[in-house]
């Protein structure tokens, strides 16, 4: 469901225009009765299934070999310059 | 919505490491996602967790796979660094004491209150200062 909604409605009625969105509302933000911007849910893909199934189980070709832990690798990763 | 993941770097590497300490236990963890899928699990990544996968297996010599591998990420939902996440997280870098990094992922599950996966024994303790945080082993308990 998609509602209007003015910029004063917005700072009046916060608390319950959060509930709406994360009930899936969205809506349309009107400024001096011309629409500026949207608000709505955060759009998150429903499931990862590929990922997981991927990560559970990768393909032969992606099985690969170190002698750092994959802990190690991403502290290099997050502190070389 | 359902349950709302982050998962961090060091979990993807590993379950492609098949001499990782957390080899197996990563695996089980992701099968265990797979298999409940009616759970509804989302998972979200910075922009920068998939780069540093990426990297890191460029780094061992495998940048094919690398590239390829970014293709499983289609199904995750990208948070990008742009100027709204960087106001979002200032106030929250006080609070935790990781260099940008690490505090950009502790951030980013925060403000998705999302539960953080991680096998980075200072990111798990300084990211459970502001969002909840798990080894894959404790997630697994947790849900199973």
């Amino acid at each position: 469901m998609t509602k209007l909604i003015s910029v004063k409605e917005l700072r009046t009625r916060f608390p319950a225009i959060r509930r709406e969105i994360e009930q899936g509302t969205r809506f349309i933000l009107l400024h001096r009765s011309r629409p500026v911007g949207e608000l709505g849910p955060i759009k998150i893909t429903q499931g990862g299934e590929d990922i997981f199934s991927f990560f559970a189980r990768p393909p032969a070709r992606f099985r690969f070999r170190s002698k750092k832990s994959a802990v190690e690798l991403i502290r290099e990763e997050r502190t070389r310059s | 919505m359902g349950h709302i993941i982050l998962v961090d770097s060091s979990v993807f590497v590993a379950s492609l490491l098949e001499d990782d300490p957390s080899h197996t236990s990563v695996q089980r963890f992701f099968a265990l996602l797979d298999a409940q899928d009616d759970m509804g699990y989302s998972v979200v990544e910075p922009a920068t967790v998939v780069l540093e996968v990426a990297n890191t297996l460029t780094r061992l010599g495998h940048s094919q796979e690398a590239g390829d591998i970014t293709a499983h990420f289609s199904s995750v939902e990208i948070m990008p660094i742009d100027r709204a996440f960087i106001n979002s997280v200032l106030p929250l870098l006080k609070n935790i004491n990781l260099k940008t990094a690490d505090a950009l992922i502790a951030a980013a599950a925060h403000l998705l209150e999302a539960a953080l996966i991680t096998l980075d024994k200072k990111l798990l303790r300084e990211a459970k200062k502001i969002t909840p945080a798990y080894t894959p082993e404790e997630y697994m308990k947790k849900r199973r």
